[in-house]
């Protein structure tokens, strides 16, 4: 089966072609074809993941070779390992369910066929970012995967709002990509090619063992991925993300795309591990951020906004894994959470069609009598995201935890707990305020709220499944556990470790089986009172209490609900000062620059204006310039003979 | 000794025509002196032996391309002042001298080359070429011939669509 | 008979010279355009002299070839004079000088 891997982008990408040429005359059906796509995508993965685990190692298929410029080559060809199969199966699964849910919750709009066309061409570039072989194939997918989730955030683009959200998600990420390319090229530079195993292969001969080299590599790496995956300082796009529809918030800013930059820094552990500082500020970057995104979901009312805070903090939580250097924790994290936020989110679409459009979860309320398969879908994938025991994410989180722990950084492990705890608090408010309680919703509106078509409950079902029982594929070895999924990694993301060890770097520390029960304890008494909490003020004390306690922690409220204010912060300091920057700029341009080009053009017009003279339209003029000009290069050849 | 003077007459009169078709004024004449210097031309190359080209001067340039110069002069119907055209005189002196200095550098450049090959001079062409420039032709120069033909044909085209007579509403156009 | 070589190539250069004159002092057009039959007369002679002293017959077929150049340019050429007199009543190469700058 791994002979066909090229099948998986391929199916897509021909699937985009297809429904982007003749999406008028297929219409409704362009939805079929695009699944149909997926399907096969999924078929192909499970064959590929079917042959590595019976240990047909990395398998890397050569399909031609791109650019061949002197001793640059970039080679289109993809690579199936442990990892990227892991990530094939999370995509192809995921996004096979976000397109059979878009059947139903695309219905009748305009432009169905060029969503169709648009989230295959996202499914393409996904496919070719994880299966990439080398920098530059990787740097495609990625610049794909951020095209189409520029253009899908900005789906409804008559909207200004959504346009402007669009253009915001690119322009951020912008940032993080020209840090990515940068490291592409210093990659490049010092180690000759930009294929993953050639560079992983030298990188402990020539990159010294936290050296400034691979220092600036990974940081600028890093720096790719802090755009893509959402994190501080570039975190912001993403709540205005919220801007697309919503399977697509579902599939491309909760489940895969920006899990990328995850992805991509597991891919460079070797790299990472010759660079101790910058695993220092990635898992510093990775607790605050799910530290401060965690903070501000607490007080949102959108409820896609609620959720993709939850997402950014997710992201934190997987950046602290990997910072802390447990890649297959980060890894697994990406696999439960792909679950559970896509469950989370395609609930909320569903919420959403039933409130007519109405994002604000005050509005909401009592809505679990009308739709029962929604709420608990919901429900379970709330349990999964708090880290509720036995959930998928209880094992995801507590693995990250845990290393945190181990590893030495307990303020970090700290941050980490807090996070948690609100994490199980506001995932928990927004399901009170949404499907609990008396509807506080208008009386036309409460009339509409119906149960979903079959197309939509049925991917929630999945999701909602596999978010409860995906934590058992590594259950712990202190629970009796085989740690399956880490083992299964293990040949990708242990090299890192284990060129530390022959480097004589690392120094594991003792596995105490005693204290890694205790703190599991820990964070399942904190989930537990972030669950209780959220029910004692938005079910006990609703509405008093939510109201006295914004009250009372003023400052801490408006801190929150302001999101730290900030996007106000970028658009006073990038924003205005980009601004002013440009109009000095203008003001340049007009005065001294066009002063220096038309001057330029006034003096090559009046130059010209005497020139001109020699053009007589003589025929004979010209023929006497042109003896002349034999005679000179008949006297060059004679002088020079 | 009578070939050799047969050849240099040739070449005076040659040289003399050429002269002529520069120094006259009437159109008419320069077309009448520009045969005569084909003819001798191809009086030359007869005396090379060169049979064919001698024929293709007379037939085609002398006979056809220069019956077509005259043609079109009658044809245009110029009026004596068309016909006497004056020349630059002003021009002259200096054009004259360019061509001087173009002649002398030219015939150093060939005196320099030729006499680095006088050693190598190989026998000279058998009289009866025909067969071999036909050979030639059909073969080496194959391509060469059927895209003159092709020339031919889009010239004879071309020539025909300028120079046919315009509908009445292009020829206001035109003036 | 290798003098034939050396006369007729002064005999070639001398007429390829008149031409050139005979290009740059005429204003009658058809006149000029003779000038360039002159010339590529001259040009024949060469070709066939050297043909002839290196016993190659290339040189005879090109000067095939610029005979049935020299016949297509003859015919465009003066059917673009004939059209330019119709128009302007003139062959004076001195008055067309519409493309001047």
């Amino acid at each position: 089966m791994l002979d066909y891997v090229w099948l998986v982008p391929f199916l897509p990408g021909c699937a985009a072609l297809v429904i982007g040429l003749f999406g008028k005359w297929l219409r409704t059906r362009s939805g079929y074809v695009a699944i149909a796509a997926m399907l096969g995508t999924i078929v192909v993965s499970l064959g590929c993941f079917w042959d590595i685990l019976h240990g047909k190692g990395p398998f890397t298929q050569h399909l031609f070779t791109w650019i061949s410029v002197g001793e640059f080559k970039a080679e289109a060809a993809l690579l199936v390992d442990q990892l990227s199969v892991v990530m094939l199966l999370v995509v192809s699964v995921v996004g096979s369910l976000v397109f059979i849910y878009s059947t139903g919750y695309m219905k009748g709009e305009r432009g169905y066929a060029r969503y169709f066309a648009q989230l295959s061409l996202f499914a393409f570039s996904m496919f070719l970012l994880v299966l990439a072989d080398n920098f530059v194939l990787m740097f495609i997918g990625w610049e794909g995967v951020g095209l189409c989730s520029y253009l899908l955030i900005g789906y409804y683009m008559d909207k200004t709002w959504a346009a402007d959200a669009g253009r915001k998600a690119f322009i951020v990420n912008r940032i993080g990509d020209f840090g990515f390319l940068l490291a592409i090229f210093l990659i490049f530079w010092t180690s000759g090619t930009l294929t993953f195993s050639g560079v992983f292969d030298q990188a402990p001969v020539i990159y010294k063992y936290g050296g400034g080299v691979v220092t600036a590599i990974t940081l600028l790496l890093f720096m790719g991925a802090v755009g893509k995956s959402a994190q501080i300082p570039l975190f912001i796009w993403l709540p205005d993300a919220m801007a697309g529809p919503t399977p697509v918030s579902a599939l491309i800013h909760a489940a895969t795309m920006v899990t990328a930059g995850v992805y991509m820094v597991v891919r460079c552990n070797v790299l990472y591990s010759l660079a101790p500082t910058s695993m220092e500020i990635v898992a510093i970057i990775g607790a605050a951020t799910a530290f401060i995104a965690a903070s501000i979901g607490i007080t949102q009312r959108d409820i896609k906004r609620v959720l993709a805070y939850s997402t950014i903090s997710q992201l934190g939580y997987m950046f602290l894994a990997l910072g802390v250097g447990a890649f297959a924790a980060g890894i697994f994290h990406i696999f439960t959470h792909a679950f559970f936020k896509g469950c989370l989110f395609l609930c909320a679409g569903c919420v959403i069609h039933a409130m007519a459009g109405d994002n604000d979860m005050f509005h909401m309320g009592g809505m679990r009598k009308q739709m029962k398969i929604t709420w608990l879908t919901y429900f379970a994938a709330t349990l999964a995201i708090s880290g509720f025991p036995l959930t998928a994410g209880f094992f995801s989180k507590d693995e990250i935890l845990w290393a945190t722990f181990r590893s030495g950084h307990l303020i970090l492990w700290l941050v980490g707990l807090v996070a948690a705890f609100m994490t199980a608090f506001y995932m928990f408010r927004s399901l009170f305020l949404t499907f609990h309680g008396e509807s506080r919703a208008p009386e036309k509106i409460k009339a509409h709220i119906h149960e979903m078509p079959r197309s939509m409950t049925f991917p929630l079902v999945v999701l909602a499944f596999f978010s409860l029982v995906a934590g058992f594929f590594s259950i712990p070895k202190v629970l009796k556990g085989s740690a399956w999924f880490e083992h299964f990694l293990h040949p990708v993301t242990n090299r890192g470790a284990e060129i530390l060890h022959e480097l004589h770097v690392a120094d594991p520390t003792p596995h105490v089986p005693e204290l890694e029960l205790l703190l599991m304890g820990a964070s399942t008494l904190i989930v537990l009172l972030g669950i209780a909490a959220a029910y004692a003020v938005y079910i006990k004390g609703w509405p008093e209490i939510p109201k006295a306690w914004a009250q009372r922690f003023g400052v801490f409220y408006k801190l929150s609900f302001h999101k730290w204010w900030w996007d106000d912060l970028y658009n006073s300091t990038f924003v205005q000062g980009t601004i002013r920057l440009a109009k000095a700029a203008w003001q340049f341009d007009i005065f001294v620059i066009d002063g220096v080009i038309n001057g330029t053009a006034f003096m090559v017009r009046s130059v010209a204006s005497r020139l001109r003279k020699l053009q007589t339209g003589q025929l004979q003029a010209y023929g006497v310039g042109m003896l002349i000009g034999i005679n000179l290069i008949v006297l060059l050849f004679l002088l020079t003979r | 000794m009578p070939v050799s003077i047969l050849y240099y007459a040739l070449f005076v009169i040659a040289l003399g025509a050429a002269l002529m078709v520069v120094l006259s004024r009437n159109t008419v004449y320069s077309a009448a002196f520009l045969i005569l210097t084909m003819l001798c031309l191809a009086g030359i190359f007869l005396l090379m032996h060169q049979e064919f080209v001698a024929a293709i001067q007379v037939i085609v340039y002398a006979g056809a391309i220069m019956v077509l110069f005259l043609f079109v002069i009658m044809l245009l119907n110029l009026r004596e002042r068309e016909i006497l055209l004056p020349d630059f005189r002003s021009l002259r002196i200096w054009v004259v001298l360019l061509v001087l200095v173009f002649f002398v550098q030219v015939g150093a450049t060939c005196f320099i080359v030729l006499r680095q090959m006088r050693d190598v001079y190989p026998p000279e062409l058998p009289p009866d070429t025909i067969p071999l420039i036909a050979k030639t032709l059909l073969t080496k120069y194959l391509l060469p011939f059927e895209l003159v033909s092709v020339l031919l044909v889009i010239a004879i085209i071309g020539a025909a669509m300028i120079a046919r007579h315009d509908e009445p509403a292009e020829h206001s156009d035109s003036s | 008979m290798t003098s034939y070589m050396i006369n007729n190539l002064v005999l070639s250069l001398a007429i390829f010279s008149i031409g050139i004159i005979g290009f740059l002092v005429k204003r009658n057009a058809i006149a000029i355009l003779m000038a360039i039959e002159l010339m590529l007369n001259a040009a024949n002679l060469a070709f066939v002299t050297f043909a002839y002293s290196f016993a190659s017959v290339d040189g005879t077929i090109l000067v095939l070839f610029v005979i049935t150049v020299a016949t297509a340019e003859a015919a465009v050429g003066l059917a673009i004079f004939i059209r330019i007199y119709r128009s302007r009543g003139t062959i004076d190469v001195d008055k067309m000088t519409t493309l001047h700058g």
